[in-house]
């Protein structure tokens, strides 16, 4: 059956998203489950001018961004404390993927949805901030906090 | 305030960005099954759910039902068991029709038995009423009941037939309808709506209180298909908001 052979293939990488989201936990296997119902029942969308895992990939993301809309806002946060944050650490460039995933699942969900987005998935705080309707300077406050805060944890590795 | 000098931040993005994209999780065993169930249920939902239609299509077909639902409500009440009475009046038009004497002045009664056998051209019993002291008009020779043996199915039919010189040029006249029904109404509801319709559109003022004439279930039927063409459009509206 086509559609169990799409879920073999795509699950565990979209399962990986969703908890990267998420957090490991149901929510992110409701989000995969509603995700791939989408995928199956929405497969007629899908043009032909883009790769099907980019597709499936943010059909994922939007689900995971639902859900995380439902927890209320997180976002408000001032935009002053955002800048003055320094270069990133060189040892980060070679920590492995668990550690990297570690990492960002200890960062509070609205910094990890806005680190998620624009350092993983390399959406533009525009388009962030339409996707988690904020603005652009919220989108950025988010990510320099969640980047001062994964340098702090860095720090605290290293000793 | 300092501008952040994100350039290392966005090569550690890159970096990172390649190590986890690929990154694959175990994903649970019952999830599948989930989701050929939830599939499933989607499959075995009406087609009209399924069905993507545009808004004009919708009202088109929600004007209809609602033509639809007014004339079933104003449509007779047919084939829900009530029991058919005929009540059969015959007059014969002309005094040929049964041969009499010349002499007969005085109306003549008859009671003629038919009885429905094997033989449907048999000719009937015809049996002179009691008080009637008039001639005989005709009797039959042999009764058919003699020719073949009597079944106690056999069903009977009495017809009283009048005979009135007076009004030797009256037409038979054939009554039926069904017990317990009021007059059927000349003009069905939907013609009546109709006829609304083209006073409406010949400039003329509509008498709407006469569709609901006859009809004390009228009103109720009309908020029934309120209701139904309201959950239409939320149905609708719900859909639209999914997609």
């Amino acid at each position: 059956m086509g559609q169990h052979a799409v879920f073999n293939r795509y699950s565990g990488k979209m399962m990986a998203v969703c908890r990267r989201y998420l957090g490991v936990g149901p929510d992110a296997e409701d989000a995969l489950m509603e995700g791939f119902m989408k995928v199956f029942t929405k497969i007629d969308s899908f043009k032909e001018d883009g790769s099907f895992e980019g597709w499936i990939r943010r059909i994922m993301v939007n689900e995971c961004l639902m859900k995380i809309r439902k927890q209320g806002d997180m976002y408000s946060k001032p935009i002053e404390e955002a800048w003055g944050i320094g270069q990133a650490d060189e040892a980060f460039m070679y920590l492995c993927t668990a550690e990297i995933e570690a990492l960002i699942a200890e960062l509070p969900p609205g910094y990890r949805t806005v680190f998620n987005l624009y350092a993983i998935e390399g959406y533009s705080h525009d388009e962030i901030a339409t996707m988690l309707q904020i603005s652009a300077g919220t989108s950025k406050s988010q990510l320099s906090r969640a980047r001062t805060m994964i340098q702090q944890k860095m720090k605290l590795i290293e000793l | 305030m300092n501008e952040p000098n994100n350039t290392s931040w966005e090569e550690l993005d890159k970096v990172w960005r390649k190590k986890i994209q690929d990154q694959s999780d175990e994903v649970p065993s019952n999830l599948w099954d989930k989701i050929e169930t939830k599939l499933d249920e989607q499959e075995v939902r009406p087609m009209w759910t399924r069905i993507r239609l545009s808004p004009w299509t919708w009202s088109a077909a929600a004007v209809i039902s609602i033509l639809i639902g007014l004339n079933w409500n104003q449509s007779p009440q047919e084939e829900k068991g009530i029991p058919l009475v005929v009540e059969s009046k015959t007059k014969p038009t002309t005094l040929e029709s049964i041969p009499l004497p010349s002499d007969v002045d005085a109306i003549v009664s008859t009671k003629v038995k038919l009885t429905i056998d094997q033989e449907p051209s048999a000719p009937p019993v015809i049996e002179k009423l009691p008080n009637v002291d008039s001639p005989v008009v005709e009797e039959a020779k042999e009764p058919i009941a003699a020719m073949a043996p009597k079944q106690e199915n056999d069903e009977e039919i009495w017809v009283r037939v009048d005979i009135d010189p007076v009004e030797e040029k009256a037409m038979p006249v054939a009554v039926a309808y069904r017990e317990n029904e009021p007059p059927k109404q000349k003009q069905r509801g939907l013609g009546r709506f109709l006829k609304q319709l083209k006073q409406v559109v010949k400039g003329e003022e509509p008498v709407w209180q006469e569709l609901r004439e006859g009809k004390p279930s009228f009103i109720d039927g009309i908020h029934q298909v309120a209701n139904t063409y309201y959950r239409t459009e939320q149905t609708v509206k719900q859909t639209f908001q999914l997609q």
